[in-house]
């Protein structure tokens, strides 16, 4: 639970700049930008404390090298200062993969006495409801963008929500965490 | 706008049912997989059980023989040479000759009821506790040639349920058995360690060793009454035993008993 525990204070640090950046009128855009990055990559460490037991390791460094060129091509395609859609599909596609993967394993191979008890459990599930969600919106906003643009901005309230039941997920994870 | 509602409500639903679903479906398999296993439990008891029994019941034949065989025997001729000497009262030389003779035959139907006595329940276990037992098993095995043992103790004593010694001290002398008969061994060593709540039982050998399935198979063969009797003493006891082959030249069996504890 490290991982994650460094994920959320660096999410914490991360809504701090925004705030703060937002209110100074500065384009606080490249934040996100690296925001996505440190997010790739702390999560894939939390599922690799999962995978290291089943799958060989250094999936873990394909999958960040194939998302660090994801991230470096949306970059100079787009520039610094503008919506990382390119790296952020990417991380969302991936770390939705993760998550169904967790589940096909935690399925075959019976890896919880009770599930509902597991740190693991919740923490995968916030996962693939936030990520999939976010792949879903990022699919419907090019419909919207192009059909509806008058409704895009209440489209980008739909990730807000699913951010809040991801961090709920997380606090039951480290809830259960603790009990343990 | 109301489709994209809907659209996004049904894929948020899809994906909560996705999760329900695979708590549900978790839980299902989970609670089939408990029975399986909570079955197969039950199955390797039962062979247990039978192997217990068919252990006793060869015990009994064993000692229903040597009586039948050893004492019954000598017990015969000492009957014939009373007869002898009742009938030829006035042959003193006969007379002494026969008395001699069963003189001595009394003293073997005396050495062989101690034996089978002995290997009923040795008294140096019952008297002196499981140390001194397993010290006086050594030393027989050791007097008889079969195999040289050597043992190591590293504790003063143990503190073990009474019922559990006898099952413990059988335990190893099958195992003993086994290495002499089977491994093909020159020198086994016989260790015991012991922390304040299990004592370790080390037994090497550099002869033909077994794995812990190797050990499991052989058990559930026809012919592995002896492995079985290893296998439910093992488990009466509440005792973990390993079976480890290191190499071609040295095996270990390990013996990790609880204690009593004492508060």
């Amino acid at each position: 639970m490290v991982p994650l525990f460094v994920y959320v204070s660096v999410c914490f640090v991360t809504e701090m700049v925004n705030f703060g950046l937002t209110e100074s009128g500065i384009n606080n855009m490249f934040v996100f930008r690296f925001f996505t990055i440190i997010e790739f990559i702390l999560i894939s460490f939390f599922y690799n404390m999962f995978f290291r037991k089943y799958l060989w390791p250094g999936y873990l460094l394909l999958f960040i090298g194939v998302f660090l060129v994801a991230a470096f091509i949306d970059y100079k395609i787009n520039g610094i200062n503008t919506m990382d859609n390119l790296a952020s599909s990417v991380v969302s596609i991936f770390l939705s993969l993760y998550a169904l993967v967790s589940f096909l394993y935690i399925m075959r191979k019976l890896i919880f006495e009770n599930i509902l008890s597991e740190p693991f459990f919740w923490v995968n599930s916030g996962v693939l409801f936030y990520f999939s969600g976010n792949l879903l919106v990022f699919a419907f906003s090019i419909y919207v963008y192009t059909y509806q643009p008058i409704y895009s901005d209440a489209l980008w309230t739909i990730p807000q929500f699913l951010n809040i039941f991801f961090n709920i997920f997380i606090c039951i994870g480290f809830w259960k965490t603790r009990i343990k | 706008m109301f489709s994209l509602v809907v659209l996004g409500t049904m894929g948020i639903l899809i994906l909560v049912s996705f999760i329900v679903l695979f708590v549900l479906l978790y839980q299902k398999k989970m609670m089939a997989n408990k029975a399986l296993i909570k079955e197969n439990d039950n199955i390797h008891q039962r062979k247990l059980l039978d192997a217990s029994i068919e252990v006793a019941e060869q015990e009994r034949k064993k000692i229903a023989a040597n009586i039948h065989d050893d004492i019954g025997m000598m017990l015969n001729v000492l009957k014939l040479n009373i007869t002898k000497i009742q009938r030829n009262r006035n042959d003193e030389i006969l007379t002494e000759t026969l008395l001699s003779n069963s003189n001595l035959l009394i003293g073997d139907t005396l050495a062989a009821i101690r034996v089978i006595s002995n290997d009923l329940m040795p008294p140096t276990l019952v008297k002196l506790g499981f140390i001194k037992g397993i010290t006086e098993l050594c030393r027989q095995v050791n007097s008889s040639g079969a195999i040289d043992i050597y043992l190591n103790i590293n504790v003063d004593s143990i503190q073990l349920e009474k019922k559990n010694e006898i099952q413990l001290y059988r335990l190893i002398k099958e195992i003993i058995n086994n290495i002499i008969k089977h491994a093909s061994a020159s020198t086994t060593e016989l260790t015991i360690n012991a922390t304040s709540e299990f004592m370790t039982i080390t037994i090497t050998h550099n002869g033909k060793g077994l794995t812990n399935q190797m050990m499991h198979q052989l058990a559930e063969s026809s012919d592995g009454i002896g492995l079985k009797s290893i296998l439910s003493r093992a488990q009466l006891t509440n005792s973990v035993l390993q079976y480890i082959l290191i190499g071609n030249k040295e095996s270990k069996i390990i013996i990790e008993t609880p204690l009593v504890i004492i508060y």
